[in-house]
């Protein structure tokens, strides 16, 4: 047998050239596991010569999928996996859309919304294909719920009423449940939370604002025009003071700040404005690019590009981790599922009882037609679609009916595509990650040198 | 004997105070450094063939894909297995039992996992007797050739066939294989063995983390299934145990000693006799497998119901010493006995 060194690695520039140790970080996508090499291994790796690596290392190199079979073709290998590891899957998960109404109007959003909220009939039928997906699932271990709109808190009856009974459902199966919410953070009062949290076990809130107060109020904005940033962050104030905030889990805040070229230059600024609230320990923060939603391409509009993105990217989480925020892993993780598109475990229900494999889809009428919708909750079984255009991701990426970039990429298996729905749409849109791994290798080694399995 | 007597003797106990976590500390890995860990086992023998034998990386990659297997099975993500065993099994086809010290040595390494995937994820038990069967073969092979290491497979082999047949509810085999190995790593001659098992012993540390291991998950394993026998008179323990005539290995802890011939006395009937024993030893102690102490202690706690004669206190402290000196979690506790019932 022939061994080869994977195209799945990325090796950062050597550390320090002027150190007597020339050391680089390899990251292997495939298992996406990090170590240090000295260079001269990497030089002799790169041509295939294993025979100065020790029996531990070649055997950790193997172990780690950075030096493969020969004969593999290693795209096929990956997306073989990635199709049975996704069935492994060890919970069931929903994204639930109580209501079609947000009090919100902002541009970027591609959702038309209404005033339809959640009927009786439809949760009903929530649960009963919950109890179906149970059924199916043998080794669940986890009902998870996200909670979504339009505004979620605008179903709040359909929330309680729906949380209660999954939970019931799970305790009788002996099964965990969990939940998180995206929610605009408007009704988000204290109270709210507190019920929220220490009932129905929702652990994690994500908040969108669009950085400092001048920014947001352009954009997230209510249908009439009223600003919303005092709003949102008193009570991001207020619950961050709750004696019990942090009684399930440390962060149960996230803030989410959509970036374009209108307010890239106020990030920092927003972060120092968190710091002096004294939440720097209570919340945590992600930045993402504004994209184009639907029908509406504010991405192409005024997004950054990948590269723009890619750079200030870098540049924040150096700020964030100087300011003192406990940083998170920063890597991207092997994972076999693209998104929840490839899980059939994972479904979105909308508030009219349409089922879709996406959370992107609902509501927005560039997504109305059938071959993205799996059925409607209200109708026969027997009509649905299990067969979404999405949902057979990869086998079109292993037929390369789409997307023919990702199987030369060697970042693909900690991507496995992005974003299935973008490339249907013939929009070519890698993530950021593609720009900056290396900066990322080099500061999660900075950040936590104790993350990296050091090899030599 | 009296409840009292017994209710006096439990009082060692009262000051018992669960030990605070310990920090890792450096000179804890050294200590501990003799400890059996079967996963060293695999790696050895893929250094012995390495030394033996052509084609290092041929060899490594087999041993990784072992590796992969083993950690899927672990976590029971059943699909991504079978990736793994078709691959285990396009390198079984590749093997010329011709060429027999690596048909036995790549048998060595696949064989328990596969053994393992048939077990845990499949729950098909003639399946998995198949690998074990053969794997048996291979070790005495690798033995034969000098890979003297390869007696920790076996030994462990023997415990793996022996749960495995417990599992499928055939007891008397299951005994069988257990009461060989038992008798060979208890004693300080080879038995049915190749040599006394002394020659590759590290420490007596590794003896006795072995016999741990060993006497555990026996023990457990029948205490918590009544259809192997009852849970003071367990035909299956007493097959395994009763009568060894042997010479005991002089590195065995004692007190390990002591707990046996107690757990054998009230297993054979004669419960005064063995809590008796029981009283005049200093069997509660870490040196003594958890199993043995907790069979011991559940007998203390019936006899007489002198576990309703311990103040409250003491009864917490009991549950407590269970629960974090013996290992258990409260559903094993409940599941092994409902120490609700006793005390």
């Amino acid at each position: 047998m022939i061994f080869k060194l994977s195209k799945y690695i990325v090796v950062t520039d050597v550390l320090d050239p002027n150190s007597e140790k020339q050391q680089r970080i390899i990251f292997s996508t495939r298992s996406g596991i990090s170590a240090l090499i000295e260079d001269a291994v990497y030089q002799k790796l790169q041509v295939g010569d294993f025979t100065g690596l020790g029996n531990n290392v070649l055997s950790r190199f193997m172990d780690y999928e950075i030096i493969v079979n020969n004969e593999e073709d290693e795209f096929q290998e990956i997306l073989k996996l990635n199709k049975l590891g996704v069935k492994d899957t060890k919970s069931v998960s929903m994204t639930i859309q109580p209501t079609a109404n947000c009090q919100l109007g902002c541009f970027y959003c591609g959702q038309v919304h209404s005033k339809q909220t959640m009927s009786a009939d439809v949760q009903e039928k929530i649960l009963q294909r919950l109890i179906y997906q149970l059924d199916r699932q043998r080794d669940t271990e986890l009902v998870h719920t996200t909670w979504y709109g339009g505004e979620p808190l605008m179903g709040y009856s359909a929330i309680i009423n729906l949380s209660n009974r999954m939970q019931e459902i799970a305790r009788d199966r002996g099964l965990a449940y969990g939940a998180y919410m995206i929610t605009n953070g408007l009704s988000l009062k204290k109270d709210i939370f507190t019920e929220l949290y220490l009932h129905h076990k929702i652990t994690r809130f994500q908040i969108t604002i669009d950085t400092v107060k001048e920014h947001h109020d352009k954009r997230r904005i209510t249908k009439k025009g009223e600003s919303t940033f005092d709003i949102i962050m008193k009570n991001i104030v207020e619950i961050c003071a709750l004696e019990h905030y942090q009684a399930r889990v440390k962060h149960p805040i996230f803030i989410r700040m959509n970036v374009d070229e209108s307010n890239y230059q106020h990030v920092t600024e927003f972060i120092d404005y968190i710091v002096s609230l004294g939440l720097k320990d209570k919340v945590e923060m992600g930045f993402f690019p504004i994209s184009n939603w639907g029908d509406k391409n504010a991405g192409d509009e005024q997004g950054l590009t990948t590269n723009e993105f890619a750079e200030l990217e870098i540049e924040w989480l150096m700020y964030m981790q100087e300011q003192g925020f406990t940083m998170e892993y920063i890597l991207p993780l092997r994972n076999y599922d693209v998104c929840m598109v490839v899980n059939e475990a994972s479904e979105v229900y909308d508030a009219t009882g349409n089922i879709t494999p996406c959370y992107e889809f609902p509501y927005t009428p560039k997504y109305e037609d059938k071959k993205y919708i799996i059925g409607n909750l209200l109708e026969d079984e027997s009509t649905y679609n299990n067969k979404t255009q999405v949902r057979g991701w990869y086998d079109d990426l292993a037929t390369c009916n789409v997307s023919p970039k990702c199987s030369k990429c060697n970042l693909f298996p900690v991507c496995n595509g992005g974003c299935p729905k973008d490339w249907y749409n013939g929009e070519v849109k890698c993530p950021t990650v593609k720009a900056n791994i290396e900066d990322k290798l080099v500061l999660q080694y900075l950040m936590d040198k104790s993350s990296l399995k050091t090899l030599m | 004997m009296n409840a009292s007597i017994i209710a006096d003797y439990l009082k060692q106990f009262e000051d018992y105070a669960p030990e605070p976590p310990k920090e890792a500390d450096s000179s804890a890995a050294s200590s501990n450094s003799n400890k059996f860990d079967n996963g060293h086992i695999f790696y050895a023998l893929l250094e012995y063939i390495i030394r033996e034998l052509p084609e290092r990386e041929k060899h490594t990659y087999c041993y990784s894909l072992s590796q992969k297997l083993l950690r899927v099975c672990q976590s029971k993500e059943r699909n991504v297995a079978t990736y793994f065993v078709n691959k285990v099994e396009e390198q079984y086809a590749l093997l010329n039992e011709e060429q027999a010290l690596e048909y036995h040595a790549l048998r060595s390494i696949f064989n328990p996992v596969m053994a393992y995937y048939h077990y845990y994820l499949q729950h098909d038990y003639e399946r998995a007797e198949g690998y074990m069967l053969g794997l048996l073969e291979n070790i005495d092979y690798l033995i034969g050739h000098g890979f003297l290491d390869g007696m920790y497979m076996k030994i462990e082999q023997y415990l793996n066939t022996a749960r495995v047949y417990f599992n499928a509810g055939q007891y008397d085999k299951s005994a069988r294989y257990a009461r060989v190995v038992m008798q060979y790593l208890l004693s300080s001659g080879k038995e049915t063995f190749e040599f006394p098992f002394s020659e590759v012993l590290r420490s007596a540390n590794q003896l006795n983390s072995i016999l741990a291991l060993f006497f555990n998950g026996l023990i457990f394993k029948a205490l918590a299934k009544p259809e192997s026998g009852a849970f003071f008179r367990n035909d299956f323990l007493l097959a395994v145990f009763r009568e060894m005539d042997i010479s005991f290995n002089e590195m065995m802890e004692p007190a390990t000693r002591d707990a046996l011939a107690i757990l054998l006395r009230i297993s054979e009937g004669e419960e005064e006799e063995g809590l008796e024993m029981a009283l005049d030893t200093q069997i509660f102690n870490e040196k003594v497998p958890a199993s043995m102490r907790y069979f011991v202690l559940t007998a203390l706690l019936h006899h007489n119901n002198a576990g309703d004669l311990l103040p409250e206190p003491l009864k917490n402290n009991i549950r407590l010493y269970q629960e974090k000196e013996l290992g258990l979690t409260a559903s094993q506790i409940n599941v092994l006995r409902p120490l609700n019932a006793i005390v």
